[in-house]
């Protein structure tokens, strides 16, 4: 018999991390969060920004669910901005730049004034594993820690090796050693554990810059928190971002150089993300274009890190300065960093569950850049999930498992599981079929009941979520309920609104159906509209786009038939006549649980789906054989 | 449908060709036991035989070791036959009583019978035919015309399925490229303009089209044309209709039509089908016209693609008596009968001017039901006019699933043009693209719509 030391070990204090060690401290868990270096919790490694399209949309679908990642955001936010802002409502997305140092300091408060949370400084050197069950973790000094649950969201350490043209430093981040021993575990125990591979850009010294020879760019003017407990008003000075161009001397310097990149002369075989190439790739790959743009991106109020977004490489340090001096406002520029690639282990996600334990170990979750993806944001949700799920397991609860048509993170998680993936796995809003009625401005109605649930909204954050949704109800029923007949009163209102006249009586709710007229506009007809934006916003998109809406939710009853039809547990794939063996491994190694699910798995074809239904009904039709004679 | 449960092990066999006294028939087995079982009813084939060849042997009956004929046997190995598994096709004595035999033998001997359609429904599940090949099949097999049935196989050999794939594909393109004008709208790439967006889609609007306007003539060449014959109950349609069929054979005689409407008879002219309709409900009594309803009239009338209007010669006649506006109507033509009595040429040099105005460009063709006068001529007419629709060149839509879903397609696809041009938000448009695709894989078959698929392979004569 073992005497647990905690409830719950994670691994590692990135974006995932965080999340995880707070959700499950915050479920009521002995939590103990395990880190190499206690002065980068919850660093940002790479970008100095949260948010963006489909990613703001996650870290706003984690605050209604009871995640820290939003608060912390709009606590050290210096510049805000809303992505596709003249887009439709599904498609806007929220980006903040925070201030890198604050991030860290205070996200690290929040977990040092946890209740059930402890923090150790530690690398982890291995899992304690018995029966193909995690039971804890091997510290550096040889010691064991010994927790019923254990999350791993090591990020790009396991095995993280960096490379600076062809110099290659072990290591998961500038600063930071690389661990060995756990993917090394990993493979013995069977897992399929693959390469990627990610690029930073470099970083420069504030003071060298001219920025004079920029173009400066302000944030909105409107702050729309991500957490919908903050205030709206921004705590910290909000700067500026600079816009500047690479040229044909810029490229090539790059080209005449190519062979001293990593990644050209065949040193790098992890795969790098396709939507975030090098500068190296940019010029090779598009060599008909002239310039590429790249923002200067001050890392914090009280630091000289400047983030050269767009121009990551891996090119020798000296070559970088060389090509830098040739950009705009960058002639005299002096590096603090040098830009470098990092190849790391990452456990091919197919081989974990929808609740992010992995199948081959139980007690065991991965979160994060383990499973293959890239960003801050799709690590904090993972890790999220992770922690939820591990706490909810010890509860002796069913996991916790957002669907396709509730949350991005439900898009994110099943792709990851069903799918797997081949690069750096970042979220985009194409990758949500049922992306118009995933939107930030609806956050609270999708997901605020199961955060409550949860138990990770509570209290003051509970009364405050449900006090906005029914005002939101309310306001809606009454733009419903409001009829405006068509007098001379009302058409003369409605004049002054610069549209058309009523031909009939309408309510107001069908009145802001036009492209012309606001909601704020409907206060000419004596109703209580709110001038709070997070309570008019989303009636008003409800109304205006009501009939994208439906037909969006029609598609999704529709889906549902296949989301419900099970695939039985344990179901041999082989007796399925028509399936190549292709198909058969793919489907016996996911196990889809619907054929929804199976439906998605790519390399599975439609013709095996069809055969797959054919099966699973052929059980429930009645036999109509005929004895070969009857010709009609 | 149980036998549709797919097993590797299960083979099948039955009659091919139909059934009844004939010179030969064609039995099929497929399966991986298709030859093995084979072989214990036909002792003296060779057992390792080359694919695509034929062989003459002998089948005996296991059971007693009888002799049930003397066959030829084609053989297709796996991978190369129609259904993509092992098959054997055997032709014997088309007697009823030899296919019984041959079958009852396989039958106890490895193989069993196949369900309706299941040859193409394997033929399907293997990946050999897409959807719209799979139902290419069932037209050809219940094709009546040779026009319907070079249709049907020009959409088996995928013509169809290729012209589809290619809208798929545009509409792919332009999904993606409104997809990264969302996604990547940071990011300073060149994503594509409005004007070409609206062109392409434009050009796979106006393709699709006219391949969906295709339908009213491939639906005409594959169902046959319907001409109705219309006039007082003494005017002698039905010896006329006598007369038309008398000089060409009728295939089918009062068989329920795709409607609600009765075919009284089925012709070839030129090998292009013609259904005659039964036109009672067109001229009705007023009664009648309340009880039956107007919409009924319309129905009917929107159902024929030409009408002939029948009178005596030297009868008068009332226009008044028609349950609608007779003379209204662009597809039709007087035909005059009895034109073997007296004085019928002055009525019909007459007539023109005793039709209404708006008629008088419409044909006019004297016959004799009595002498067969005339008849010929009426029969070139009905060519001519049938043959205004020509099909060698183009794609034609013959089958109303594939109808239904194209004319989806394009709604989706207007839906997204206007969407472009009020310059809403891209993923309004990506939106309906989406939906009209979805619209494609329905036609294609790849999406997992399983009550279309049962359906479309009940239809499926069994052996095929």
């Amino acid at each position: 018999m073992i005497t647990y030391d905690y409830d719950i070990i994670v691994v590692g204090a990135g974006h995932a991390g965080v999340e995880a060690s707070l959700a499950g401290a915050r479920m009521g868990y002995q939590t103990l969060l395990a880190t190499t270096n206690l002065d980068r919790i919850g660093f940002m490694s790479c970008n100095p920004s949260i948010g963006g399209l489909a990613k703001g949309h996650m870290v706003r679908e984690l605050d209604a669910l009871g995640g820290e990642m939003a608060t912390n955001t709009d606590k050290t936010c210096i510049q805000f901005k809303r992505l596709n802002s003249k887009k439709g409502p599904a498609v806007r997305g929220s980006r903040a730049q925070c201030d890198k140092d604050l991030y860290c300091l205070s996200i690290a408060d929040v977990l040092k004034n946890s209740p059930n949370l402890s923090i150790l400084k530690s690398e982890v050197k291995s899992l304690v594993l018995e029966n193909h069950e995690a039971q804890g973790v091997v510290l550096e000094d040889g010691s064991k820690v010994f927790a019923k649950k254990v999350i791993l969201t090591t990020g790009t350490f396991m095995r993280g090796v960096m490379h600076i043209g062809l110099q290659r430093i072990e290591g998961g981040r500038v600063g930071d050693a690389s661990t060995v021993g756990l993917s090394d575990q990993l493979d013995e125990y069977g897992f399929e554990v693959k390469r990627l591979k990610t690029g930073t850009p470099p970083r420069l010294e504030k003071d060298s810059i001219n920025w004079e020879k920029t173009e400066g760019q302000s944030g909105d003017d409107r702050f729309i928190p991500f957490s919908f407990m903050s205030d709206r008003i921004l705590k910290l000075p909000q700067i500026q971002c600079f816009l500047t161009y690479t040229n044909e001397k810029t490229h090539e310097i790059i080209r005449k150089n190519l062979d001293k990149s990593p990644m050209y002369t065949g040193v790098i075989e992890g795969t790098g993300p396709r939507y975030c190439p090098s500068i190296e790739d940019k010029i090779t790959r598009f060599a008909d274009k002239t310039r590429h743009q790249s923002f200067l991106e001050i890392e914090g109020l009280n630091t000289q890190s400047v983030y050269l977004q767009g121009i990551s490489t891996s090119l020798p340090e000296e070559v970088q300065q060389e090509f830098l001096q040739t950009i705009p406002g960058l002639e005299a520029v002096k590096m603090i960093r040098p830009g470098y690639a990092v190849e790391y282990d990452f456990i091919e996600p197919r081989q974990i569950y929808h609740s992010l334990e992995t199948r081959k170990i139980k007690n065991l979750y991965l979160a994060g850049q383990i499973n293959g993806t890239s960003g801050y944001e799709e690590a904090a949700v993972q890790g999220f999930i992770a922690g939820v799920n591990a706490a909810l397991s010890l509860g002796g609860k069913e996991p916790f498992i957002l669907g396709r048509d509730e949350a991005y993170i439900g898009v994110l998680i099943d792709d990851l599981v069903t799918k797997g993936t081949r690069e750096p796995y970042r979220m985009f809003t194409s990758r949500a079929e049922h992306r118009l009625v995933l939107r930030e401005d609806n956050c609270l109605e999708r997901l605020l009941s199961k955060g409550v649930e949860l138990g990770l909204v509570k209290g003051k954050k509970k009364a405050e979520g449900e006090k906005i949704l029914s005002a939101r109800k309310e306001l809606l029923s009454q733009l419903h309920a409001k009829k405006l007949v068509p007098n001379e009163e009302t058409q003369k209102k409605i004049r002054s609104l610069n549209t058309k006249i009523l031909l009939k009586p309408a309510t107001a709710a069908e009145l802001l159906k036009r492209h012309e007229v606001s909601i704020q506009d409907l206060k000419t007809f004596d109703l209580p509209i709110p001038d709070r934006e997070e309570l008019t916003e989303p009636v008003e998109i409800a109304i205006k786009y009501a009939g994208y809406i439906t037909r969006q939710n029609e598609i999704i009853q529709r889906i549902k038939n296949l989301e419900n039809m099970l695939i039985p547990e344990g179901l041999e794939f082989k007796a399925i006549r028509g399936l190549s063996s292709e198909e058969i491994e793919k489907l016996s190694q996911i196990k889809p649980r619907t054929v929804g699910q199976a439906q998605r798995i790519s390399g599975v074809n439609p013709s095996a789906i069809q055969a797959l239904i054919m099966y699973l009904k052929a059980g429930s039709i009645k036999p109509n054989r005929t004895n070969g004679l009857n010709h009609p | 449908m149980e036998s549709l449960r797919p097993q590797d092990s299960d083979s099948i066999a039955a009659l091919s060709t139909p059934p009844g006294h004939g010179g030969i028939a064609v039995i099929r087995i497929s399966g991986p036991q298709s030859l093995k079982t084979l072989l214990k009813i036909a002792p003296k084939l060779n057992s390792n035989p080359d694919s695509h060849r034929i062989y003459l042997t002998k089948l005996y009956d296991p059971a007693d070791s009888s002799l049930i004929d003397e066959v030829l046997v084609s053989y297709f190995a796996e991978g190369r036959s129609y259904t993509g598994e092992e098959t054997c096709e055997i032709s014997c004595h088309g007697s009823q009583i030899v296919v019984a035999r041959v079958l009852k033998a396989l039958f106890a001997n490895g193989v069993r019978p196949a369900d309706r359609g299941e040859f193409t429904y394997r033929a399907f599940i293997n990946g050999n035919l897409d959807l719209a090949q799979a139902e290419s099949v069932l037209d050809l097999i219940q094709s009546q015309s040779q026009h319907a049935a070079k249709l049907a196989v020009r959409n088996l050999e995928g013509h169809l399925s290729d012209y589809l794939k290619n809208f798929q594909s545009e509409v792919e393109w332009m999904l993606a490229h409104l997809e990264a004008s969302i996604d990547f709208s940071t990011e300073d790439i060149e994503v594509v303009s409005t004007p070409e967006l609206v062109g392409r889609l434009d050009r796979v609007l106006n393709k699709a089209l006219e391949l969906r306007d295709s339908y009213n003539t491939g639906r005409k060449l594959k169902e046959g044309f319907y001409i109705g014959l219309i006039g007082r109950p003494n005017v002698g349609k039905s010896s006329l209709l006598n007369r038309l069929l008398g000089e060409d054979k009728a295939i089918v005689t009062s068989e329920p039509g795709t409607t609600r409407d009765i075919i009284e008879a089925q012709m070839l002219i030129d090998n292009k089908l013609v259904n005659f309709l039964d036109t009672a409900g067109l001229r009705l009594t007023d009664n009648e016209v309340e009880k039956i309803g107007v919409e009924r009239t319309k129905e009917q009338l929107n159902r024929i693609d030409h009408l002939f209007f029948v009178v005596n010669a030297g009868e008068t006649f009332d226009f008044s008596e028609f349950s609608f506006d007779l003379s209204s109507l662009k597809n039709l033509s007087v035909i005059v009968n009895k034109t073997d009595l007296q004085d019928a040429r002055e009525f019909l040099l007459n007539i023109k001017s005793e039709l209404p105005q708006n008629m008088a460009s419409v044909n006019i063709y004297g016959l004799s039901a009595k002498t067969g006068e005339g008849v010929k001529e009426l029969r070139k007419a009905l060519s001519d006019i049938m043959s205004t629709e020509d099909t060698d060149s183009q794609i034609v839509l013959t089958n109303s699933r594939h109808y239904k879903h194209l004319d989806d397609f394009t709604e989706f696809l207007v839906k997204a043009k206007g969407l472009i041009e009020g310059e809403e938000s891209p993923e309004f448009v990506a939106f309906e693209l989406q939906e009209s695709q979805r619209s494609l894989y329905k036609l294609l078959g790849i999406s997992y719509d399983e009550q279309v698929l049962d359906r479309i392979f009940k239809e499926f004569c069994l052996g095929k």
